[in-house]
């Protein structure tokens, strides 16, 4: 196989492609450094004042642990909930499952933007002020239906036999279910868990009709204030998000896989 | 055993109603109240005016400037899925042909940047492209143009933004779809003395068609439905109908006409998912993103 690609344009374009997805990054990392009163590449001089001045500021400080909590939340709701429903979708047979599975994962198909106004509209007429609460549930909304895509597909590839072989040695259901169907379908759990973790933490589309002055993620500070003051310290807050994705993704990539997490079989046939 | 038979069938009950739940308030009257509020009339005095009529729907459809916002957001997103797909091939090509833990090594980096998020992304496009930027200088320091190239804030500057975003969709479901290929078919036609431009483009290619579909409908869908990026590198001057949408709400206020051109949205999004939905392969890809 190794010789057959003698098209060095080929290499070269996947190079290109390569530097094209990293570049942003690596420019906002990089333009945090710079010792201008705006971001710009490559940076000006080398100092660490804007990094500095990112960590004093209040609110960026603020917004960045209510990211970070608010995705745990809704990682751990979506998990759970998605799990057990995938569960019951792929396990059992009973009415209306059809149904009820295209409706849990319509949310995928559905504009961002159409839950999103939907939710406020329905605060609004309930009489619901925004919350940390009103938030979460329109995360989970739309983190929910990756876990159970992903839950569903470990949960298809699995052999029923050892189950039944667990039974017929003498464990209980819930045994069975610990020490047998959990450990097998973990990989599953995990990627839906970190799948519903970075999406919450991404999302500005949801969550931008449901905030207001008190409850402003990073994601949503970063979108509302770079116009009028694009000082270096909101890309340096923006960096903190790049090193967490670059963690999640070394956790994903040693636990089940990066690949697997988005369905391409990376090793050789 | 009646009792059994009856656990037994409370069982999935159990297991699929607290979310079940959370999406019967909070997610179907949320729509359904959207689509209801969408035929409702709207006055700038006096608010919302429970008074069906169709006129939502109907100032869209025939004012041209919301005519000419539907057409930017639709050529825009096609644009963005031919880049993608231009771009794309080739590098699924040559992924799917390189060693084990090359092609892993890979894959990985251009996944990676998916799970950052796009807000950030897009800043750093705008420091890339801005008129004082690298890009910028560059050229002008080559002499190829004396001004700044219009890219930020422009349609080209949203195209840019989207395509490198939706980039890693279109690469992975091209993969899933070559990878399905069998290899000895291209093998076979080399044999019977095609050369390779020839076995790629009478074999290969053809045979690739689904995920080439698959992968379009899927940029052009989350293109269409995209808000940060149109909104931060275009600078509010490349309005798209997600965008239009956002400014009813924060700004006019006008929430059921907000309404009727978020469903006008759906339809177009859901519309070419049922066009190409014949086509659409049901692999393993799928079962992640549909």
């Amino acid at each position: 196989m190794k010789k057959r690609f003698g098209i060095p344009w080929l290499t070269i374009l996947a190079y290109v492609v390569f530097v094209f997805t990293m570049i942003p990054l690596v420019v906002v990392v990089l333009s945090v450094f710079t010792t201008t009163d705006y971001p710009i590449f490559p940076p000006i001089g080398f100092s660490w004042k804007w990094w500095i001045s990112a960590f004093q500021n209040e609110s960026l400080v603020r917004s960045f642990s209510l990211s970070l909590g608010l995705a745990a939340a809704t990682a751990v709701a979506s998990t759970t909930l998605g799990t057990l429903a995938a569960m019951a979708i792929v396990r059992y047979r009973f009415i209306g499952r059809d149904l009820i599975s295209t409706f849990l994962t319509s949310p995928l198909i559905l504009p961002a933007v159409l839950i999103g106004v939907g939710l406020l509209q329905f605060y609004v007429l309930v009489g619901v002020r925004a919350s940390f609460y009103t938030l979460w549930i329109g995360h989970i909304i739309i983190t929910v239906p990756y876990v159970m895509r992903l839950v569903s597909v470990s949960l298809a590839g699995f052999d029923r036999n050892l189950e039944l072989a667990a039974r017929n040695l003498g464990a209980s259901a819930l045994q069975t279910f610990w020490r047998i169907t959990f450990p097998i379908i973990l990989s599953g759990i995990v990627a839906g868990f970190a799948f519903a973790f970075i999406i919450s933490m991404d999302d500005v589309t949801v969550t931008v009709f449901l905030t207001n002055p008190q409850i402003v993620t990073l994601p949503m500070r970063i979108f509302a204030q770079w116009e009028y003051w694009n000082y270096p310290y909101i890309s340096a807050a923006g960096s903190w998000m790049i090193f967490f994705a670059a963690i999640v993704m070394v956790v994903i990539e040693r636990t089940v896989g990066l690949g697997k997490v988005f369905g391409v079989e990376l090793e050789r046939k | 055993m009646p009792t059994r038979r009856r656990r037994l069938f409370l069982i999935p009950v159990f297991l699929v109603l607290p979310l079940l739940a959370i999406f019967l308030v909070f997610y179907l009257p949320p729509i359904a109240y959207t689509f209801i509020q969408s035929f409702y009339k709207f006055s700038p005095m006096k608010g919302i005016i429970k008074e069906w009529h169709l006129g939502n729907y109907g100032k869209f459809l025939t004012d041209s400037y919301y005519l000419g916002i539907l057409w930017r957001t639709i050529w825009l997103s096609a644009v963005v899925a031919l880049v993608c797909l231009v771009l794309g091939y080739p590098v699924a090509y040559y992924i799917l042909h390189m060693a084990g833990r090359a092609r892993g090594l890979l894959v990985l980096l251009i996944l990676s940047p998916l799970l950052v998020t796009v807000v950030i992304r897009s800043l750093g496009w705008i420091i890339l492209l801005a008129p004082t930027g690298p890009l910028n200088r560059a050229v002008m320091g080559l002499h190829i143009t004396s001004k700044p190239l219009p890219i930020l804030f422009q349609e080209s500057g949203v195209i840019i933004g989207l395509a490198h975003i939706y980039f890693a969709f279109m690469v992975l479901s091209l993969i899933s779809s070559l990878q399905r290929i069998d290899p000895s078919l291209p093998l076979a036609a080399r044999n019977l003395g095609a050369n390779t431009v020839q076995a790629f483009l009478r074999v290969t290619l053809p045979l690739s068609l689904p995920g080439v579909l698959a992968g379009s409908v899927l940029v052009f869908v989350l293109s269409v439905g995209s808000f940060v990026i149109p909104a931060m590198l275009g600078g509010g001057k490349v309005t798209v109908l997600t965008y239009l949408i956002y400014q009813q709400y924060i700004k006019f206020v006008n929430w059921p006409f907000g309404n009727a051109m978020a469903f006008i949205l759906l339809v177009l999004a859901s519309g070419i998912i049922l066009l190409a939905g014949r086509w659409l392969e049901r692999g393993k890809y799928s079962a992640v993103f549909q």
